[in-house]
């Protein structure tokens, strides 16, 4: 499932753990066994031992990652200790050079680990291939590095919270055992949401009280999740990853059909991850910041990066838009920290050209929107009729057509990427889709009724209304659907190899 | 209130899922055509064609091969083609007991022999990735056990569609109620692709040079190395033992069969090979018929699945010969 596994480990308490929780998918048996232990244990600790709960959920959450990899597990527990330890010397000191200090050693040291895993071969073999093209030899050797998963999240977080106590936004956190759960707790340590120390970090103080209607949102959100991941996302795999990998030996509308169902795909891949992480959060009293709405509904793309990985594109926002300078130095300064943000948002998902070129695509979209919402601001009637129900269905496909071709670059592969537009815009014949186009546009069409469903409200009107049995009933066929849609061979989640 | 409505919601989930999985379960140990969709259309059309049929049990060459509709018109009684798919010994012992237990008893046994299918080894018998556990009832799981199915395969499979069917019989299911939303390979229906005498004509009615190169090179890799080591006296062999041994309680008379083979194929035996297989057969104690050399390779698209023609002419043969070999 992911790029390099890790080898073995000769510990034998490790290597039962890892036998036991081999994948850390949250809609696995063991897991569930996993999942199902933890939280007996954590409501079975009396409320007023709160420290005990939060330690017992840290315990947890190291084994969750240990069970991958125990030495990764322990370089995050060491990088977190660190950080928790310069905050607190940053808090400590007034003194601003100090500070400043303090605050580039956490956020450099996060960025080196995040650098040395993630982007070390990707520099290098750039650097070998440039140097190629100018004629001389490779000078630079790659090496197998395993990336421990999940860096590109549990790294934002801990820079965000370092320039938080620098900021003095918030207070550096005194006690190890709330800052650990901060950065491990597992439902968001493998792909998120981003967390903010602020927000987190104050649910981890309070103590929590056993409640039902939690219990039913975590439920909730966690079978919707399961049907997004299993009965959708893995269900369009079937039709896009064989056409994607070899798009050559396929027909032009089976590849662009390929395309819609990636695009598809990788939403309800992602969502159905976050949803189900958010669900897990519930089920231990924490709430997490919902990641998705409705993207696919965006009427802009600036519309669509308020509504998709919103932990992500607020971080960006927040740490590395505004602090370039944001919209504050007239349009070219505008549309460059824009251009910069994205490239690197895009680099943020994979060290792979084909990462920033997706980058880089929204940010010329973004700019581009810009561009022509000022156009329209001086055409009233140009605005009016984008604002009315066709103007805005137009907009939404268009906005979903620019997301869509985007997503052709956001895999590793960049020739493969290439080879994959030459298929679409240049018509060849070959082979068709590996399933029939029914049940794509059956899967596809589920899931826009679904978000229009609940982009109206109507969803959530009926679903307060209902008879509790019957909204049982819904959870127990929405759990039955999943299992019976999912298809015979199950996937991977794309985000975890970020 | 809120809260009262929440928790019978959660409670109402839980209960009404088990419900779910258990109803499902259940009606699954009692219409086989959820568990092995394969071997229930098959028998489905096989009650059809009449009492005490001459009935062919093989794999996909049988199911390809055999025209039984033919075989009936030539020998002037009915026959019935049972092929299915990557089976071997062990699982047609599963099918004959099935058949058996639902009262089926054919005039005369057909046994296809497929030699690669006598395969075994330390991870289990050839046809254990084919035969998976959630096919099976818990009786039969210790019957594939005994021949070598490794309990750590098998196992889990079968233990998963008695406690989460939903999901271990969702091919099942889906191969009936939307076959085109499965890959073909995944679908389980074999057994309603066929005439009513249960023979699927070959997909193909011609095949180019190139493409029979094709077709001849993936047979090669997915048989050479197993045909290369080979030893045809393992468990499968006992399990071939065991259904001439019901089939002699039962007063049913067997004759084993060795399909026909293209020469590409046929190279892929080691020296020796035929010899040991045979002599292996033999030692079985029933007639044999060796129709290994019967068809030309055009009669093939890849080297081992005949075109309709060379079923044709297969089934004639054999019909000539079993006429030879009946007591």
């Amino acid at each position: 499932m992911f790029a390099v596994d890790p080898p073995p480990t000769e510990f034998a308490y490790f290597r039962a753990l890892h036998d036991l929780l081999p994948e850390p998918f949250f809609h696995t048996q063991a897991f569930l066994v996993f999942f199902a232990a933890v939280a007996a244990v954590y409501w079975l600790i009396p409320r007023k031992w709160n420290l005990a709960r939060v330690c017992w959920l840290v315990l947890a959450s190291f084994h969750f990652y240990a069970a991958w990899s125990f030495e990764l597990a322990f370089l995050v527990l060491a990088t977190t200790v660190a950080d928790y330890l310069l905050a607190r010397w940053m808090d400590a000191t007034d003194r601003k050079k100090r500070r400043l200090a303090l605050m580039l050693t956490s956020v450099g040291m996060n960025l080196g680990i995040l650098c040395y895993f993630k982007y070390k071969n990707f520099f290098l073999d750039s650097l070998n291939e440039a140097l190629l093209k100018l004629g001389q030899p490779a000078a630079f050797h790659t090496l197998k590095v395993i990336v421990p998963f999940g860096i590109s999240f549990y790294t934002f977080e801990a820079i965000s919270y370092a320039v938080d106590v620098y900021r003095r936004t918030i207070k550096a956190e005194r006690s190890l055992p709330h800052f650990l759960l901060f950065i491990l707790f597992f439902p968001h340590l493998v792909a998120g949401p981003i967390v903010r120390a602020g927000d987190f970090l104050r649910q981890a103080h309070r103590p929590k009280r056993w409640n039902w209607l939690r219990v039913q949102a975590g439920v909730q959100f966690f079978l919707l999740g399961v049907f997004k991941k299993v009965a959708i996302a893995d269900r369009l795999a079937m039709f896009c990853d064989p056409v994607l990998q070899e798009p050559d030996k396929y027909g032009s509308a089976a590849v662009w059909f390929a395309v819609l169902a990636y695009s598809v795909r990788i939403y309800a891949d992602f969502s159905g991850y976050s949803d189900m992480a958010v669900g897990l959060a519930h089920l231990l009293g924490y709430r997490l910041t919902l990641n998705f709405h409705q993207p696919y509904l965006a009427v802009n793309v600036s519309d669509f990066w308020r509504r998709w990985h919103v932990s992500l594109s607020t971080w960006l926002r927040d740490y590395l838009y505004i602090p370039l300078g944001g919209n504050r130095g007239g349009a070219w300064a505008t549309n460059r920290n824009l251009l910069l943000t994205m490239a690197l948002g895009g680099l943020w998902h994979g060290a792979a050209w084909s990462y920033v070129i997706w980058g880089v695509l929204h940010g010329v979209f973004l700019i581009l929107h810009r561009q022509f919402r000022g156009w329209t601001e001086t055409k009233p009637m140009w605005a009016k009729v984008l604002e009315s129900w066709p103007g805005t269905a137009a907009r939404v496909a268009v906005t979903f057509g620019c997301v869509t071709f985007a997503w052709i670059f956001f895999r590793p592969d960049l020739a493969g990427s290439l080879a994959v537009l030459h298929r679409m815009f240049v018509h060849g014949s070959g082979l068709p889709l590996p399933l029939s186009n029914t049940s794509l546009l059956v899967t596809v069409g589920v899931v826009f009724v679904g978000m229009l469903l609940w982009r109206s409200g109507a969803f959530q009107w009926v679903w307060t209304r209902l008879h509790p049995t019957l909204a049982g009933a819904g959870y127990a066929v929405c759990l039955t659907a999943s299992m019976l849609l999912a298809p015979p061979d199950g996937k991977g989640f794309i985000y975890f190899t970020f | 209130m809120m809260r009262r409505r929440a928790a019978v919601a959660v409670f109402a989930a839980l209960g009404l899922f088990a419900v779910a999985q258990f109803g499902f379960g259940t009606a699954a140990d009692a219409d086989a055509r959820f568990r092995d969709p394969a071997f229930a259309d098959k028998f489905a059309r096989l009650q059809r064609v009449g009492d005490h049929p001459t009935l062919m049990l093989g794999s996909s060459r049988t199911l390809l091969g055999f025209h039984a509709g033919r075989f009936g018109q030539a020998t002037g009684s009915p026959a019935f083609n049972f092929g299915t798919p990557a089976t071997g010994p062990i699982t047609h012992l599963v099918y004959l007991n099935r058949l058996l237990d639902r009262g089926v008893m054919p005039r005369m046994l057909l046994l296809e022999v497929l030699p690669p299918m006598l395969a075994d080894g330390d991870g289990g018998p050839a046809e254990q990735p084919f035969l998976s556990g959630e096919r099976l009832t818990g009786d039969e799981v210790k019957l594939v056990e005994e021949f070598g199915f490794r309990p750590d395969a098998v196992r889990p499979k079968w233990r998963a569609s008695v406690y989460a069917p939903w999901y271990s019989l969702r091919c099942q299911v889906i191969g009936r109620v939307a076959p085109s939303w499965l890959p073909w390979n995944h679908r389980y229906d074999w057994g309603r692709k066929t005439d009513p005498h249960g023979w699927a004509t070959p997909p193909r009615t011609s095949v180019t040079d190139a493409e029979r190169a094709e077709h001849v090179a993936k047979a090669h890799a997915e048989y050479a190395a197993t045909l290369t080591g080979l030893n045809p006296d393992g468990r499968p062999l006992h399990a071939l033992r065991r259904i001439l041994t019901t089939c002699d309680q039962h007063g049913i008379p067997v004759t084993m069969v060795l399909m026909p083979e293209g020469s590409t194929f046929r190279a892929m035996y080691p020296a020796g090979l035929d010899g040991r297989i045979a002599e292996s057969l033999k030692s079985l104690g029933v007639p044999l018929i060796d129709a290994r050399g019967w068809l030309a390779d055009d009669d093939f698209y890849d080297g081992h699945h005949p075109f309709t023609h060379g079923a044709e002419r297969f089934t004639d043969e054999l019909a000539k010969a079993v006429r030879g070999v009946s007591p």
